[in-house]
């Protein structure tokens, strides 16, 4: 009984402790030093540079000069009172995921950046983002915090990203979300951001929508980005109640820029999940209504891979239909051409198979699959 | 509830671990004097590992043997079924893999590994092995506190399942001392079983 009453009381300290930071900590109105803060807040933006360092050696970062400069443009639109004390880096990840540490500093994963539809949606996720940071969300969701045990549950495969930051708190309590309320909180600001900065409000719906379509096809219920985020039909509900008022901005938000450079980013991101050896989120994406334009030329190929990936018999005919369209819109794309070729020989067709093997080593004399399609070419003799 | 319960247990558990570990501590490792071939598991293959490295027995799956120490470098040999072979990656493997597809699972695992990073593909080549038709590839990757180490697998998706020889050391030094030995551990593997076709 007294045990009980013990983890009862410590249970209520801890709420009470957490409330009470929440209500002491008024947002940061413009760039702060470390030196300025209060020593435990200090505490946490240093463990929060402990991640920085531990992503920076982890091999997970992704540079991209053009892109990084273009997206702090972005921030300096979004948080012109806050300069340069937001910056964004991108991780080779391909979960739709962006977090943000009590620093400031942003991580945008690649799958994110290959698959927002216009710069709009992005602003969308950054300035939600961007809110976490100046409304010392990190710093009061690390003050409540006790073991990391319960952000590793979930996590499935740990590799990546969440490999990397297993073991630190403030990294994993970042990646896992914020309370309901910051969220709410970070959703009503961050929309006042987007509109000063003269983007689109209309997208912050259909970034949602995009991100709730991607949860419910894989049947996530507890994917990283949502995880204690307040419902996504809720979230939806109110972007589109908040941009009804505020309409459609002027001039029109041009997306040049990132058209320019999101084909090479998609072939990363496509590329990378096929080589986690998930398929699933491949053919969802990859099958959109809008996917055809929207990806380059060799994505039918990473759909076939999606297909083969996921394992369905029944998905055969898709999968190579899916092939042999990538080789027709991508004809000198190596990989495609091995796929089919692969395909065939498994299915001790060598007539069919020894054509797409020869122009595999034809295109590609020093592919990865090179001594494989040797063998098989050997093997069809 | 009486306390004097749940201390006895707690008594009883730490004599037994106290005795275990006794016991562990003579057994644990075992140098190989001779060079005798050990059979995998309970299967049917056999190697013949290095004079003069040490056998860890307390391996938890396989057969682990090192010259130096684990975390330095060491040669396991192993056999999953298909259901094991790639749980940690949610997948299957079958007898029905083609090398490139097995390598594919491979490295998609080794991906997954917690605190692995900047991992690339050194070869990947369709091999025989002790009359196995399976793949040879190799590896490099940083762990978490930086240090470069290289991984070479010789692997073959049989009916049971999948059966693997592996190096692994520490890329500087390590890797190409010993990589003749491993080499020569690779040819001396044995299968009794018949090979797939």
């Amino acid at each position: 009984m007294r045990l009980r009453r013990a983890i009862r009381a410590a249970g209520i300290a801890c709420l009470v402790a957490a409330v009470g930071a929440q209500a002491a900590t008024p947002p940061f109105e413009r760039p702060v030093r470390p030196v300025e803060l209060e020593e435990p807040e200090q505490r946490v933006w240093s463990e929060a540079e402990d991640v920085d360092l531990t992503l920076s050696r982890s091999g997970q970062l992704l540079r991209d000069e053009e892109v990084e400069a273009w997206i702090a443009g972005l921030m300096l639109r979004l948080f012109p009172d806050f300069g340069a004390a937001l910056r964004v880096r991108i991780v080779r990840d391909p979960e739709m995921n962006a977090f943000c540490l009590p620093n400031g500093s942003i991580y945008m994963n690649l799958g994110m950046l290959a698959r927002v539809r216009n710069t709009s949606q992005l602003a969308t996720i950054l300035a939600h983002e961007g809110v976490h940071f100046t409304h010392r969300h990190g710093f009061q969701q690390r003050s409540s915090l006790v073991t990391t045990a319960g952000f590793t549950q979930g996590a499935g495969i740990a590799g990546g990203l969440v490999g990397a930051l297993l073991g630190s708190l403030v990294g994993m309590s970042s990646i896992r979300g914020f309370s309901r309320t910051h969220e709410r909180e970070a959703d009503r600001v961050g929309f006042g951001r987007l509109l000063a900065g003269g983007f689109d409000p209309r997208e912050s719906v259909a970034v949602f929508q995009m991100l709730t379509a991607e949860s419910k096809a894989m049947g996530l219920t507890d994917t990283v980005f949502f995880a204690s985020h307040p419902q996504l039909d809720e979230r939806i509900k109110t972007f589109r109640e908040l941009s009804a008022v505020a309409g459609p901005p002027t001039p029109p938000e041009s997306d040049a820029a990132l058209r320019a450079f999101q084909p090479r980013l998609q072939r990363e991101w496509m590329a990378l999940e096929a080589s986690m050896g998930q398929g699933g989120r491949l053919v969802h994406q990859l099958t959109r209504p809008d996917a055809v334009d929207f990806y380059p030329p060799e994505a039918p190929y990473y759909l076939g891979e999606g297909y083969r990936l996921r394992g369905d018999a029944a998905d055969r005919n898709a999968m190579i239909a899916a092939y042999e369209s990538a080789v027709q819109r991508a004809p000198t794309f190596a990989p495609a051409h091995a796929a089919l070729g692969v395909v065939h020989f498994k299915a001790k067709d060598c007539a069919r198979a020894v054509p797409y093997l020869r122009s595999y080593l034809d295109l590609a004399p020093d592919g990865s699959l090179r001594s494989h399609v040797g063998r098989m070419l050997e093997k069809c003799r | 509830m009486s306390l004097e319960r749940p201390l006895c247990a707690v008594r009883a558990v730490l004599v037994i671990a106290t005795l275990a570990l006794a016991g562990c501590q003579t057994a644990a490792w075992t140098r190989v004097e001779t060079p005798d071939a050990i059979a995998v598991n309970k299967s049917k293959r056999t190697f013949v590992p290095p004079a003069g490295w040490i056998r860890w027995n307390g391996a938890p799956s396989g057969v682990i043997v090192t010259r130096d120490g684990t975390p330095i470098q060491f040669i396991r040999a192993a056999e999953m079924t298909h259901d094991q072979a790639f749980r940690a990656i949610r997948k299957t493997s079958n007898a029905d893999l083609l090398p490139n597809e097995l390598a594919e699972l491979l490295i998609a695992a080794r991906k997954a590994m917690p605190g692995m990073s900047g991992l690339a593909v050194t070869s990947n080549e369709p091999a025989t092995f002790g009359g196995l038709d399976g793949v040879r590839l190799g590896l490099t990757y940083r762990d978490e506190r930086g240090a470069s180490f290289d991984h070479l697998m010789y692997a073959a998706a049989e009916t049971d399942g999948v059966f693997m020889i592996e190096y692994h050391a520490l890329s500087k030094h390590y890797f190409a001392r010993d990589l003749p030995e491993f080499e020569k551990v690779v040819a001396s593997v044995r299968s009794e079983r018949k090979a797939k076709k």
